[in-house]
């Protein structure tokens, strides 16, 4: 060989020797090494679901909970023939055999298939008693969202899909609070799927959800939703809504809708079922927003309680001409509320002109929301004042040209009730001082009004309403009940102008009324009666029973309370039972 | 002056040995690649090329290898010709580098690697203006011809081979190595230019290359190649999975693109270990010097050229391939000669080892003496 092929070949040899070492490296040195990190990718972490958290009332009583269930799943992959697969499980798991073999045959493609989740026990015990042979089927532990009151507070409370997704309600804004954190189980499988090592019994334990304590009292509820269910029965409404409203506190100790539905199966009803009308539906109140005006105009000293108006039936106000449906004569204060005077209330709002009418209703809270923790508040509508014409300065007073949810009508009453103070309605108890039940938002107290000014209306001219005014359905026994109703005349798109035949009518009312313990709203939608169906006749009767059994309620010592535990034994012995045996 | 008979016992067996076992040692890689992919049976198709291929290199054995001599420069221009008509055929992957022919499809890039050697060897045999810088310049201008075309389509690797197989050539022709070190150099200095002129994907690849780590979790896009090829050489171990089983059953753990064509000696060092990749480089060693002893043993200068330029396209083709799978090269699209799967190459390196024996059966006899002996100062 010449001298240059042999460097060529020297040459060659340098390059040979370093592939050498690379390869002695990387198949010896690092063999370990990559072994090691193959297994732990091919090492699976399997997700231990955390527990949902349970949803509680005041004193305790579950509300909402979460229970262990099974579900079965098969590998149509590998299913050779679905129909004899489908014909044995569809039986005793009351499927049709030939959907359940469609289905199948359809996903012959997947690994995965649910056949039926959330099954009971009975069921689960006949799957285990089938002879499926081949590994085609299993059963995953899967959490079910159960709630044991049935549909009481189901508007509160919201609903999840059967994945556990929030869909609605507390639920929903609650749900970083009740979901926890899932756990981790790192197992190592071999190609066909089988588990063949747990490489740590449990890698990352879940943290379960916490429960959350609301402001309701599943009595009141129950008391609020019977008589919700007596007023569709009587009236036939549209919707109907009612709110128990600690004023004090801001606490809502009820709230409740009609037409409901059953949070364990919301699909089963119609989704208008699914609105929660007391925060979701704005109405114009009517004559329910006259005592938060005249109280705001005369704590602002435009207007003193002594003085009088003339409120003769007929009122002309530039281009317009009011009427009240009689003559009063001459009314002071108190007696335009009493008697709901449009005339009068027409002329408070002259007095007070736009501007300041618009500064009282937004001190009141309307047209915001108000905080509570629900989704799809809606804020109301309060229009921009440059949308304010004279026409306006006689509409607001009387709650017209403005609208207002029942949660915001309540609360600005509530600032009455409880001397001034407008205080973020809410739902989730909060734990006075302590900071264990975790707050997802601040509750906000403004002062609005000077309590004396609040204390005079709720005493005076409120009183008076139950006493001799629109409201003396509302009275009760042995209590000074105070209270005002408002019927609102629906606006017609299609005509342009206010319906003569469909109404909102509301009551609220509260007592008793030197140390306002409760507040309670009920509003009703489209009430159809053949006489005129005005809110001291139609809502009235119905927000004075709940008030009245409510207050009971609250003297009457809590805990023990046998509905509750009749009621959550029937739900232990519906999921237990197995239907079979009482065949 | 040249025998008319042929003599086997000339026969250069080290030679047909080594390209034999390289063969069955890409059989046994592609069967392994064919188990991991559970997909087409490449196996028997490339048993079908390696007929082919075997007839090919009796072709190129058999037919006198001066026969070509006056056909090196039409050949050469009909191949880059072929290089250009590869941009009007669709592409594949992004790149044009095939033609395609019903069954199977055509690299011309394969067969430029062969006419290259041959018109080259014709340019260099009787000349020695090559002492001088300026002589450098047809050589190299013949070598940027098909380089260029050949990166246009884009095929880097390929096209970067035709740079050792010139240097190879001009060196064992008696190129200055000064003028040698200079041009490589310049070619040096060239870098940053061509850099710019780099795709982000061709870039990737080299920055990859000093990104590269040691296990560690599997990297995601551009590192993700390297990375398996490298895990599926260490899952081997030094005794390789024939004798020590799988450890692993997890067929993501073996995902290799491009396994049983590119990646062949990854599936080989898997299957037998240290051994494995240690008989291949073996194998090639034996190769490459019983390559280079036929062209000392070769008095004929177009000859000698021929074989210094095959061994040297089969040495570099070696070296780029098996330092990408173990990321010492970037990764290109190039195969590991006489072993890998693919019609195109495998039919080109058996027609190389064809025109190696041919050249290595018919020394030649003329006493002009031995060529490329130069003295300096000539």
């Amino acid at each position: 060989m010449t001298g240059r092929l042999r460097l060529l070949m020297s040459g060659m040899l340098l390059l040979w020797a370093a592939l050498a070492f690379r390869l002695v490296h990387v198949q010896w040195r690092q063999h370990r090494t990559f072994s090691e990190h193959a297994v732990a990718q091919q090492a699976l972490n399997e997700t231990i679901p955390a527990r949902l958290g349970d949803i509680v009332d005041r004193h305790g009583r579950l509300l909402a909970t979460t229970a262990r269930t099974q579900s079965l799943f098969v590998d149509p992959s590998k299913i050779a023939e679905p129909e004899v697969v489908a014909a044995i499980l569809a039986e005793p798991l009351g499927l049709e055999a030939a959907g359940l073999a469609r289905r199948i045959a359809r996903n012959q493609h997947r690994k995965f298939l649910w056949v039926k989740r959330h099954l009971s026990e009975w069921e689960v015990d006949r799957i285990y008693g089938l002879e499926l042979g081949e590994p085609v089927w299993g059963l995953r532990e899967e959490f079910r969202r159960v709630y044991p009151q049935g549909s009481l507070a189901a508007h509160v409370l919201g609903w999840r899909n059967i994945d556990g997704v929030p869909q609605a309600g507390l639920e929903r804004t609650l749900n970083t609070l009740l979901q926890g954190t899932d756990g981790q189980r790192t197992l190592v499988r071999d190609a066909r799927g089988y588990v063949i090592e747990v490489l740590q019994e449990v890698t990352q334990p879940p943290r379960h959800g916490g429960t959350v304590t609301l402001t309701l009292d599943a009595t009141i509820q129950r008391i609020a939703e019977g008589r919700l269910d007596h007023l569709v029965a009587n009236w036939n409404p549209r919707s109907v809504s009612a709110v128990v409203l600690d004023p004090q506190t801001g606490e809502i100790l009820a709230m409740g809708c009609r037409p409901t539905f059953d949070p364990a199966r919301p699909a089963a009803g119609r989704a208008e079922a699914w609105t929660n009308h007391a925060v979701s539906s704005a109405y114009e109140p009517g004559s329910t927003i006259k005592p938060c005006l005249m109280a705001w105009a005369v704590d602002r000293r435009l207007v003193s309680p002594s003085e009088t108006f003339a409120c003769n039936g007929t009122y002309r106000m530039g281009r317009r001409l009011l009427h009240d449906h009689r003559a009063f004569g001459t009314l002071d204060v108190a007696g335009i509320i009493t008697f709901s005077s449009n005339i009068g209330m027409a002329q408070i709002g002259q007095r007070l002109g736009n501007e300041r009418l618009r500064a009282a209703v937004r001190d009141f809270g309307f047209g915001r929301r108000t905080g509570v923790e629900l989704p799809g508040e809606s804020a109301g509508i309060v229009r921009p004042l440059e949308a304010w014409d004279d026409f306006s300065t006689g509409s607001i007073p009387m709650g017209q040209e403005i609208a207002a949810t029942p949660l915001q009508m309540i609360a600005a009453h509530a600032a009455l009730a409880n001397g001034g103070l407008l205080i973020t309605p809410h739902l989730v108890l909060r734990d006075r001082g302590k900071a264990s039940n975790r707050e997802p938002t601040g509750v906000l107290a403004t002062k609005i009004l000077d309590p004396s000014t609040a204390r005079w209306m709720v005493t005076g001219p409120m009183v008076e309403v139950v006493r001799r005014g629109t409201a003396r359905k509302a009275a009760i026994d042995g209590l000074t009940v105070f209270a005002k109703t408002g019927t609102a005349q629906k606006y017609d798109p299609a005509t342009g102008a206010y319906s003569t035949d469909r109404y909102v009518t509301s009551c609220l009312c509260g007592a008793p009324a030197d140390a306002p313990r409760l507040l309670v709203l009920v509003t009703v939608d489209e009430p159809t009666s053949k006489d005129a169906p005005f809110g001291g006749k139609v809502a009235a009767p119905a927000a004075s029973d709940i008030l009245r059994r409510a207050l009971d309620a609250l003297r009457s010592p809590p805990p023990s309370d046998r509905l509750f535990r009749m009621a959550a034994d029937t739900f232990q012995h519906t999921v237990n039972a197995d239907p079979s045996s009482r065949r | 002056m040249m025998t008319p008979t042929l003599s086997l016992q000339r026969m250069p067996w080290l030679v047909v040995m080594s390209a034999a076992l390289l063969v069955i040692a890409g059989l046994g890689g592609i069967a392994r690649g064919d188990e991991f992919a559970s997909g087409r049976d490449l196996q028997s198709r490339q048993l079908v090329w390696i007929a082919i291929g075997f007839l090919a290199m009796l072709v190129a054995t058999w037919i006198p290898y001066r026969v070509w001599k006056p056909w090196s420069y039409p050949l050469f221009v009909a191949t880059l010709l072929l290089l250009g008509v590869v941009y009007f055929c669709p592409a594949r992957n992004g790149a044009h580098r095939w033609i395609p022919l019903g069954i199977a499809d055509f690299q011309p890039s394969e067969l430029a690697k062969l006419t290259y050697i041959i018109a080259l060897s014709h340019y260099l045999m009787h000349r020695r203006n090559y002492r001088r810088l300026r002589g450098l310049i047809v050589p190299f201008a013949l070598t940027l011809v098909p380089v260029l075309l050949i990166l246009r389509e884009p095929d880097l690797g390929t096209s970067l081979l035709f740079f050792p197989v010139l240097y190879g050539m001009l060196f064992a022709a008696g190129a200055r190595a000064r003028h040698l070190v200079a041009v490589a150099l310049l070619g040096a200095m060239v870098m940053p230019v061509l850099w710019t002129q780099m795709s982000a994907e061709q870039k990737s690849r080299i920055t990859t290359l000093f990104n590269q780590q040691d296990a560690g979790p599997t990297p995601r896009g551009d590192g993700y190649h390297l990375h398996q090829s490298k895990q599926v050489l260490a899952l081997g171990g030094m005794w390789g999975s024939d004798v020590t089983g799988m450890k692993i059953d997890d067929p993501l753990a073996y995902h290799l693109p491009a396994a049983r064509t590119d990646f062949i000696y990854c599936l080989i060092g898997e299957r037998w270990g240290l051994p494995g990749t240690f008989g291949v480089l073996l194998l090639y060693l034996l190769l490459f010097g019983r390559g280079l002893m036929i062209a000392a043993g070769t008095q004929e200068p177009f000859g000698r050229l021929m074989a210094v330029g095959i061994v040297m396209l089969f040495a570099a083709q070696l070296i780029v391939n098996t330092g990408m799978t173990v990321g010492l090269m970037p990764i290109t699209g190039l195969t590991l000669p006489l072993v890998s799967y693919g019609g195109s190459s495998l039919l080109t390196m058996c027609i190389a080892i064809g025109l190696l024996l041919n050249v290595g059966l018919r020394p030649g006899y003329e006493v002009t003496g031995e060529p490329f002996r130069f003295r300096d100062g000539e």
